[in-house]
């Protein structure tokens, strides 16, 4: 009966929880599902300042390294955390999915982006819903990362706009409307078949509109000191060689309860 | 110093839970001792192997989590031979309580 207590409750144990989230997160990384309640949503790209190098550690304690990151380089950052008072981050460089770890965060300068660009022209914006038809547009649709900024961060193609199994009926939505020192009009998409972004209203299929904004960046980099190829990992070998210990003592006490029994 | 107490901290866990586990398995005296010391003789050494592969060197923790599981029920398994009744009954149950009630409390 006491056996068959023990294992009922180690069935009832068994759990299984299964969580999606739309945002990034390490696809294998121990440290952070263990420290993931602590972590805060950052979802934001940086850049390693000019100047700087910036390490990729496997974890922040007890890591490697395991590449340095040269000026310049784009870094996606899905989260971060305090460890030993320091911000830690994790993500990855765009385009480089592989090399996802973690990283100092004072070292890398958030790039100005749609919240910014949301917060300091907040009086040019209106909560405007609209919609381009898709096979109306006549070409593929070119999204911003905001008005102005020059970098496209995505197209909408032609040919998946105007299928008949597109998405949402072939309308291209957007929720809000920036009206440029021009007189440009923008509509900022807040999702549509992955893609996220401002288009420009007035010619969606323009790859390069003429507009040009130079937004003030805020210094976000406050760890300027070289960064050495120092591994966070604490002295295995010494850890290792205590553990050596213990194994030995325990294993000469068994055997003398074992003798002992006998 | 910043392995350690997670390190100690997870094995107290573990022989906190295996303990109430070889009691109502009907455990007593010197085989609960028996208990205590093949954990302390295992867990130990399982969580800094793991860290290690997984934290340190990245590798993905299934593998490691599977052999390691493993190769401390063989251990156990060993010890507690000749000792008890049904012993890799015993420490395969003990085992997988303990990692499934970790696993729990974690997410809690």
């Amino acid at each position: 009966m006491k056996k068959l207590f023990c294992i009922l409750m180690t069935v009832m144990l068994l759990t299984v929880g299964v969580s999606a989230d739309v945002l990034w997160e390490p696809y294998d990384n121990d440290y952070y599902w263990k420290h993931y309640q602590q972590a805060s949503t950052v979802a934001a790209v940086y850049e390693v300042p000019d100047g700087l190098t910036v390490n990729v550690y496997t974890a922040p304690v007890g890591g490697k390294c395991i590449k340095t990151l040269e000026e310049g380089t784009a870094v996606y950052v899905g989260f971060s955390l305090k460890e030993n008072g320091e911000i830690w981050a994790t993500g990855y460089p765009l385009g480089d999915f592989e090399t996802e770890g973690w990283f100092r965060l004072g070292r890398l300068q958030k790039r100005y982006s749609h919240e910014e660009f949301v917060n300091d022209n907040a009086d040019q914006i209106a909560a405007e819903e609209g919609w381009l038809v898709a096979s109306e547009v006549g070409g593929t649709i070119y999204t911003w990362t905001y008005p102005g900024s020059g970098v496209s961060d995505g197209i909408l193609e032609e040919e998946l706009l105007s299928s008949g199994s597109d998405y949402n009926d072939g309308m291209v939505s957007y929720g809000l409307v920036y009206t440029d020192p021009d007189g440009g009009r923008w509509g900022y998409i807040g999702y549509h078949m992955g893609h996220v972004g401002w288009m420009y209203l007035d010619d969606p299929t323009d790859p390069g509109p003429a507009l040009q904004l130079h937004p003030e960046v805020v210094n976000t980099v406050t760890d300027t000191a070289p960064e050495e190829d120092m591994t966070t990992a604490p002295a295995y070998g010494k850890v290792f060689a205590a553990v050596g210990v213990v194994i030995a003592i325990t294993a000469l006490l068994i055997v003398h309860i074992r003798k002992k029994q006998r | 110093m910043s392995l350690l107490l997670p390190m100690a901290w997870t094995l107290a866990l573990t022989l906190v839970l295996e303990l109430v586990f070889a009691l109502v398995w009907g455990l007593r005296r010197e085989k609960l001792l028996m208990v205590l010391l093949m954990n302390i003789l295992t867990n130990p050494a399982a969580n800094i192997l793991y860290s290690f592969m997984t934290v340190y060197l990245g590798w993905s923790k299934c593998l490691p989590a599977v052999v390691l599981e493993t190769a401390v029920i063989a251990v156990e398994g060993l010890c507690c031979r000749g000792f008890m009744d049904r012993p890799w009954s015993f420490v395969i149950l003990v085992n997988l309580f303990s990692y499934t009630a970790g696993l729990l409390l974690q997410t809690l």
